[in-house]
């Protein structure tokens, strides 16, 4: 029955490859650029050209697309749900079935963050900017990638037992996630509150800007980013886990 | 073995406050066809649920070759639901390798002459094809596994009176084989040819489960037709072996069960215009089981 998973997500990452490919292929339309100057919060760079892009911050934009690509297979077993007759009545447990699913699910969410990185770098090489490897990059790619786990492992949650309907959340998870994320910042019980829930928010443990090996964290608490991997890490593995339970008990 | 291949034993199913299926017990042995009928709302489709574990019985058992159901029992068992469960994305070819990847009883060869007999062209997606192809698809993939219990929810819907036909031989064949073959539909006609045995439910409750012979031979219908308005008819209707009742202008229907002649010569001491005792058809089976209009 994985078969099928595995189709789905080759057919996904073809979409997902070609408009990054579309990106790519915008930005190699422009005429290069001079220096860059890279202002976020906290940072403030300047890259003039024939500087280095650290990897790091190649992987830590990556994670926002690795996150993007999630929202698109997050709702696998939701889906399955309507063709349950089939994939029910396999020689095969339901709890394995749902667990061959995620991890075809978190390997292309994991490919979909490679490719990412490739475009970026790509994009970087074209503006003579040539990508390095920082001593963060590292941290960043598991980081990159257990964030996109994490928004992952969150949407199968909050959809593998509810009805078909529930599969546009892979959408709107992302306003909603912007919307918690600043509002977190508001002082009062509203912004407790928010606090609270921003906990489970992927972007919370997203790292923002990056320059030469300097990264931050998108959460109020700026945690170092090795920190934010393993915590993603931990909600990605245990929203997974919650999914896989969930999904085989769900009554037709 | 020697026991029914598909066993219920006091299966209920409550959702809330409503009793969707309530104490049924049923066999179906090897090499046995037996057809579920039952008005919409019956609690066929419920009870196909539990069999499958689509849906957790609220009590009793259920049984496939005598042992609870595991993941194991669907490398023998096909289920074909009312309305076609295919990925709409892959082609027929592609379900079929599906198929292939996950039964060790798959047969290719069998599998193409479905196909063949369905007349459905194997590179064409599911999401392309009509109600009744979709149907067809899923009996292919169904009996492409050889299955040796097959549960079948109204297998002919949508399909045209020539595929019709094919899926009851397809199930007389697969039972001739030693297969158990449990099947809802709304044509009784289609049960009475190819079931030798039938469940007839109603608001959940199994009223009627008997070899179809059996049912036959025990009940006849008496039809008088009288030259003016339908005389009084006494205590005819209280009669023990009048099972039902029904009037029609001129019309009187009398369904019996045992002494038919003793009715018959009541009947006939009213002075019908024309009388004759007839042999009961499933069909008339179902209406008196289902019936809850009597005089």
């Amino acid at each position: 029955m994985e078969f099928v998973e595995f189709w789905r997500v080759r057919r996904s990452l073809l979409w997902f490859a070609g408009s990054v490919a579309a990106i790519v292929v915008l930005f190699l339309m422009l005429p290069q650029v001079g220096t860059v100057h890279v202002n976020g919060p906290g940072v403030s760079s300047s890259f003039p050209p024939g500087t280095g892009v650290p990897l790091g911050t190649l992987a830590s934009l990556a994670a926002f697309f690795a996150a993007i690509y999630a929202s698109i297979v997050g709702t696998s077993l939701n889906r399955e749900n309507s063709t349950r007759e089939l994939s029910w009545t396999k020689p095969l447990t339901r709890t394995l079935l749902a667990l061959r699913y995620v991890l075809i699910d978190l390997a292309g969410v994991a490919i979909a963050f490679a490719i990412a990185v490739a475009a970026g770098a790509a994009i970087a090489t074209y503006m003579h900017f040539p990508p390095y490897v920082d001593a963060e990059a590292p941290v960043q790619i598991v980081l990159g990638i257990g964030v996109g786990a994490m928004w992952y492992g969150l949407l199968q949650v909050l959809t593998c037992v509810a009805p078909a309907g529930a599969r546009s959340l892979g959408g709107i998870l992302w306003p909603v996630a912007f919307v918690v994320a600043g509002l977190s910042q508001v002082p009062g019980s509203i912004g407790a509150i928010m606090r609270a829930i921003d906990v489970l928010n992927p972007l919370h443990y997203m790292s923002s800007a990056s320059s030469h090996g300097t990264t931050m964290s998108m959460g109020p608490a700026e945690l170092p980013a090795d920190e934010r991997a393993l915590i993603a890490w931990c909600f990605a593995v245990a929203f997974c886990a919650i999914a896989i339970a969930l999904w085989p008990r769900k009554e037709a | 073995m020697n026991g029914p291949l598909i066993s219920l034993d006091g299966l209920t199913k409550r959702y809330g406050n409503v009793t969707a299926v309530d104490d049924v017990s049923l066999d179906v042995a090897a090499g046995s066809i037996c057809g579920l009928l039952g008005p919409n709302g019956a609690g066929k489709t419920t009870t196909f649920k539990c069999l499958l574990g689509f849906a957790k019985p609220s009590a009793g058992r259920i049984a496939i070759e005598g042992a609870p159901l595991t993941p194991a029992t669907f490398e023998t068992l096909a289920y074909v639901p009312e309305r076609a469960s295919l990925y709409d994305n892959l082609t027929i070819a592609d379900h079929l390798t599906l198929y292939r990847r996950s039964y060790k009883h798959y047969d290719d060869v069998r599998a193409h002459e479905l196909l063949a007999l369905f007349s459905l062209d194997p590179k064409q997606k599911a999401k392309r094809l009509s109600k009744g192809m979709r149907t067809a698809a899923a009996l292919t993939l169904a009996f492409s596994i050889r299955p040796r219990v097959l549960i079948l929810d109204e297998p002919s819907s949508g399909l045209d009176p020539v595929h019709q036909r094919h899926v009851l031989d397809l199930m007389i064949d697969a039972a001739a084989n030693g297969a158990s073959v449990l099947f809802s539909s709304h044509q009784v006609g289609q049960v009475e040819r190819a079931a030798d045995s039938v469940a007839i439910m109603k608001k959940g409750k199994l009223i009627v489960s008997s070899v179809i012979d059996d049912l036959k031979s025990g009940e006849k219908v008496i039809e008088a037709v009288f030259a003016g308005p339908i005389p009084d008819l006494g205590d005819l209707a209280s009669d023990p072996r009048v099972v039902r009742l029904e009037q029609n202008g001129s019309m009187l229907r009398a369904v019996t069960r045992d002494d038919s002649d003793g009715i018959a010569a009541r009947i006939f001491a009213l002075h019908p215009k024309s009388i004759r005792t007839i042999d009961l058809n499933l069909e008339e089976i179902f209406m008196n089981a289902v019936s809850e209009v009597t005089l």
